[in-house]
């Protein structure tokens, strides 16, 4: 029952967010400002958003690994590969092949990554953020390069990677936000299965699930979503890693609670940063990925400290208990 | 007349074109539990992979109900085989509730949707299990004990006609190994399950067991009743270490102890 209006209570602040977003700005009427550009933001906010924290909890899920994060593992930066081809061969910015070329970019590095980060059965972390520094550094180095060969697009692509949510063309909106909502909506509908995967991949296997499958298939949704929110928002961290913690916090691991708890927390996260991005140094904009990074990098980092005391603890006991049995 | 529940003919296992062993001739049913000895390395692990299907025979035909088990679908395997396995935290903690419950996961409708037949398994799961008290809890709270007996609870759940446990007393104190091993007992005699156990104590498979495969190196050593496969010099060899076997003082049971030069 509490976490159930802990639920409630995460939807009610998604509307405060939402509210604030479209109010909050030099002038409060119901004008062509807050209509032409803070609606739309809002709405990008919440598919950014949404789409971001599910993918983070699916690749949490499959890899069994709270830290994995579509960022960390570099799979934001093959969707970026992917704009960067279709910048290459001329496809605009507003064309939804670029969506399909971010989407294949992102899988490509989802797949290499997870095959890489496999040891036995499991994903230890360690080798989970080696394989995703790795490719997402090749990623970049693409990136790079393309900036230093065609200067003359590299300002404009360097501002749409950047991560900002000023997209002004609603087909192009409309066409990313039913791609997210399918997405989870996928996901919402395998809740069992990534409940499954969560207790170990061979646990998974032997409770029925078609393993080889369903990895595939979240495989593929995560590219899904993270290739469809780089293609209209650019590159956006560490959205994927907070809010999944903090739903899992919040409402428990049961991917039945846990997903909602990430579209709702996901949207009002980036409706928050998003505030801050264009109200802080007002009328200056400040790059949306820079505030969640600023935000989701220490967070991170203080994940990866609190895992490894943890560890060195259990290390300490284990090593007490071996010598208590040897006295 | 089903096909046998379980059956090796002249089966070779390992992995990777590796035999671990090799001329295994096995057949068991309902109502049996098997336990299987053998050093670390000697193929216990692989053995129970490969009656999933998850790891071919390097010879020989396996066969779980008359097909090759990795033939079966992964919901009709789960249907049909549950694995009970080493006590270990999961990687993130869930309700003891929900832990029991996706033991239904192969017998669920479309979207994961419970039926009363569902309900009803998961209530007699924890019931037989005894775990009522900390349903509402998260697994990795508790004892390592604790989590044996929910997840012989999930395997419950599932309904299987076979359960392979692979080492289902690691890390529990010896009160906790006979809670687990008396529950699967339990379910064995009432003709509801067969069971191959890999276990390290062959006591527990004296007082538990029906059969014993011991396993060498490389080959099959001896398959039958604990009293008749327990002696001391076929433990000598499967362990490399010498063994004494004498009667339990009350039952008569062969009782066997390592008992090799201390340094």
């Amino acid at each position: 029952m509490a976490r159930r209006s802990r639920l409630a209570a995460l939807l009610a602040a998604f509307a405060a967010a939402a509210a604030a977003a479209l109010l909050l700005g030099p002038s409060f009427t119901v004008d062509r400002e807050m209509l032409g550009l803070r609606l739309p933001r809002v709405v990008l906010a919440c598919i950014v958003g949404a789409g971001l924290s599910t993918t983070g909890a699916v690749l949490q899920a499959l890899s069994g690994n709270p830290l994995a994060d579509p960022f960390v593992i570099g799979a934001s930066s093959g969707a970026a590969v992917g704009v960067i081809v279709a910048r290459w061969v001329g496809i605009p910015f507003t064309s939804p092949l670029l969506l399909v070329l971010a989407v294949g970019g992102a899988y490509a590095a989802i797949a290499l990554v997870l095959r890489i980060a496999r040891v036995g059965a499991r994903t230890p972390v360690q080798t989970l953020l080696l394989a995703g520094v790795t490719v997402s550094t090749l990623g970049t180095a693409v990136v790079l390069l393309y900036y230093s060969v065609r200067v003359e697009d590299a300002t404009r692509t360097m501002l749409f990677l950047m991560g900002n949510l000023e997209e002004g063309d609603w087909r192009f909106i409309g066409l990313a936000g039913v791609a997210v909502a399918a997405g989870v909506v996928a996901a919402l509908l395998t809740t069992r299965a990534l409940d499954a995967f969560a207790m170990g991949e061979e646990t998974a296997g032997h409770l029925g699930v078609d393993v080889e499958r369903f990895k595939l298939a979240f495989c593929l949704l995560a590219a899904a979503l993270v290739g469809v929110v780089v293609a209209v928002a650019g590159l956006i961290g560490f959205v994927g890693l907070v809010v999944p913690h903090i739903a899992r916090r919040l409402v428990g691991n049961d991917h039945r609670r846990m997903l909602p708890a990430c579209v709702l927390g996901g949207a009002t996260f980036l409706l928050l940063a998003d505030l801050i991005a264009r109200t802080a140094l007002a009328p200056r904009m400040l790059s949306l990925g820079a505030i969640t990074a600023l935000c989701g990098g220490p967070f991170f980092l203080f994940l990866l400290r609190r895992r490894a005391r943890e560890r060195d603890a259990l290390a300490r006991a284990l090593e007490q208990a071996a010598g208590e049995s040897k006295t | 007349m089903s096909a046998p529940l379980l059956e090796f003919r002249g089966a070779s296992i390992g992995r990777a074109g590796r035999p671990l062993f090799a001329g295994l001739d096995l057949r068991l049913e309902a109502g049996e539990l098997l336990a299987v000895l053998g050093r670390n390395g000697s193929g216990k692990s692989s053995l129970l992979k490969t009656a999933l299907g998850d790891l071919p025979p390097l010879g020989g035909t396996v066969a779980l109900r008359g097909a090759p088990p990795a033939s079966v679908a992964p919901r009709a395997r789960a249907r049909l085989v549950a694995v009970l396995p080493e006590s270990e935290p999961l990687p993130y903690d869930f309700p003891v509730r929900a832990v029991i419950e996706l033991g239904r996961y192969a017998r669920l409708g479309l979207f994961g949707r419970e039926s009363d037949a569902d309900r009803r398994a998961v209530a007699r799961a924890v019931e037989v299990a005894g775990v009522e008290a900390f349903l509402e809890r998260g697994i990795n709270e508790l004892s390592a004990g604790e989590r044996q007996r929910v997840l012989l609870a999930r395997v419950l759940a599932q309904e299987p006609e076979l359960v392979l446990l692979d080492e289902p007393t690691a890390h529990l104190d010896p009160g906790r190994q006979f809670d687990v091993m008396r529950l699967l007992r339990r379910r064995v005699d009432e003709n509801a399950v067969g069971a191959l156990a890999v276990l390290h104590d062959p006591n527990l498979a004296t007082r538990f067991a029906d059969r014993v495969l011991l396993l060498g190196r490389g080959r099959v050593l001896a398959l039958g009743a604990p009293a008749v496969v327990l002696t001391e010099a076929l433990l000598a060899e499967t362990y490399g270490t010498p063994f004494r076997v004498f009667a339990h003082p009350i039952t008569g049971a062969p009782v066997a102890l390592a008992d090799g030069p201390a340094p």
